[in-house]
């Protein structure tokens, strides 16, 4: 064997070694990246199955605190207001005791209605008795009651029903943008349309404000946004959902909720 | 007067049952023959013995109001359900009219129109008072507004006749009141609702006066 002969086998060799060695390394970065990825998946699984607790958790507290004051508070307060009525024909007259029990009545009353706002915000009934369209509804109805802004619903008289967790953070969503809009977009008017074939469920928001939704959108994606955003993205999120925004005709913003596969299956 | 109405009560608060009896006590034609925790309570004892007038409770355990109405509406045809509840919602309000109550009360109600409520509706079949009427209005609106022909439904006729008598109806006229104001025989009258019922295919007045308001007959 000559000397070429040794070199040439020699640089086989440790040409061969190299590659091998590169090889692995190669694979074996694959592997840790597979890895990786892998516990990245099942992290961010743990974080969606975290904050879908966290939301069921605080739908329940809600629910609760809702129930304890509509029911029970509620209930004490009508008895309070009975017991008003049966003093009535007890008052001496002449110092104006008819009108302060009329006072007094009438602010019973003031309360019972504030007590109804309170747990309507907190937990809307209507959804589990009447579903979703008409829950949106009276959501509209009750903040027509309270608020400056006016708050028109429309539905296309479709009565598919909607999944009970995807109708609460549908209510959710919508209620968020409303609150949204009566911060930040000055509008006067908002039109909430419902439409839904059987696989999918539209619901548009639009209101005629000064379109700076749009703007504080760009803004908190951004930075670290808006805890009201946030709430959207996250809740859209859970339920496999969309939401697209538009400027408005009329110089507000539009925007889209867009959820497939909404039914109760 | 009328003589005595028998009233039930369903409401899961013991303390709301016993302040509603002792407003009603005052009136010497009503009397509350008893007290229920919750629907199935309820359809329990009107088993043994049933009321004229219901007073019900929406939100109970076991059995809702509106469930209960429902069941009450299917089974006993004459008794009539009052709702007396929290839940001020529009959409409560025509859900539950739609499936029977025949009037719709808040908790917070007079005394006097709760006691007005159980007399009219067990006199006429039905009471409504404004926020009724308003949510019944809406409804028919928005719904006139959307998806509903003003049509005459499978080609319902009326004569001039039950025109007149269906407009009446939805004023809250008596067989006698009506009778009265267009000078026929309280029988003829009678036939006359009978027909309407017939032919709207309402099941008793108050489905007669949401098909009136439904198809635009009542502005």
């Amino acid at each position: 064997m000559n000397t070429s002969e040794i070199i040439i086998i020699g640089t086989a060799v440790m040409l061969t070694l190299g590659i091998l060695v590169v090889v692995l390394v190669i694979f074996q970065q694959k592997e840790v990246i597979q890895h990786k990825l892998v516990l990245r998946d099942k992290d961010l699984i743990l974080q969606q199955e975290r904050l879908v607790a966290i939301l069921q958790g605080q739908e329940l507290e809600r629910k609760r605190i809702a129930e304890d004051l509509h029911d029970e508070v509620g209930a004490q307060l009508s008895v309070l207001k009975l017991n008003l009525n049966q003093l009535q024909p007890l008052l001496k007259t002449g110092h104006n005791e008819q009108e302060q029990l009329k006072e007094t009545k009438d602010f019973t009353d003031t309360i019972i209605q504030q007590l109804r706002f309170i747990s309507q915000s907190l937990h809307p009934q209507a959804l589990e008795n009447l579903g979703l369209s008409q829950a949106l509804d009276s959501f509209c109805n009750l903040m027509n009651k309270n608020k400056t802004v006016l708050v028109d619903y429309k539905d296309d008289g479709n009565q598919y029903p909607v999944e009970k967790e995807k109708a609460l953070n549908i209510y959710r969503i919508v209620q968020e943008l409303i609150n949204n809009i009566l911060k930040h977009a000055q509008a006067t008017h908002v039109q909430i349309t419902y439409n839904s074939s059987p696989s999918v469920l539209n619901i548009t928001v639009e209101d005629n404000g000064n379109g700076q939704l749009l703007q504080s959108l760009d803004i908190s994606r951004k930075k670290t946004g808006s805890l009201g955003l946030k709430n959207i993205e996250s809740r859209l999120n859970i339920i496999g959902g969309t939401i697209r925004y538009l400027p408005g005709s009329t110089g507000g913003t539009i925007a889209e909720i867009r959820v497939e596969n909404y039914q109760t299956a | 007067m009328a003589n005595n109405i028998k009233v039930a009560i369903a409401d899961d608060h013991k303390i709301f049952r016993s302040g509603v009896i002792n407003t009603l006590t005052p009136y010497e034609n009503i009397s509350v023959i008893f007290e229920a925790d919750d629907g199935v309570h309820l359809l329990q004892l009107m088993e043994t013995q049933q009321p004229d007038v219901i007073l019900m409770d929406l939100k109970m355990p076991n059995m809702d109001g509106i469930e209960a109405t429902k069941r009450v509406r299917e089974k006993y045809t004459h008794v009539k359900v009052i709702v007396l509840t929290m839940y001020e919602d529009d959409n409560f309000i025509v859900h539950l009219i739609e499936n029977g109550a025949n009037a719709y009360l808040l908790k917070n109600a007079e005394p006097g129109e709760i006691y007005e409520a159980i007399c009219t509706s067990h006199e006429k079949g039905f009471y409504f008072n404004e926020n009724v009427n308003l949510a019944l209005l809406k409804k028919v609106m928005v719904k006139n507004k959307q998806h509903f022909k003003p049509t005459f439904k499978n080609e319902i006729q009326f004569t001039d006749r039950e025109m007149e008598v269906l407009k009446l109806i939805c004023n809250e006229c008596t067989t006698q009141e009506i009778s009265e104001k267009i000078f026929l025989s309280p029988r003829t009258v009678e036939g006359l609702r009978q027909k309407l019922l017939e032919k709207t295919g309402a099941k008793n007045i108050v489905g007669l006066v949401i098909y009136a308001f439904r198809n635009g007959f009542m502005e």
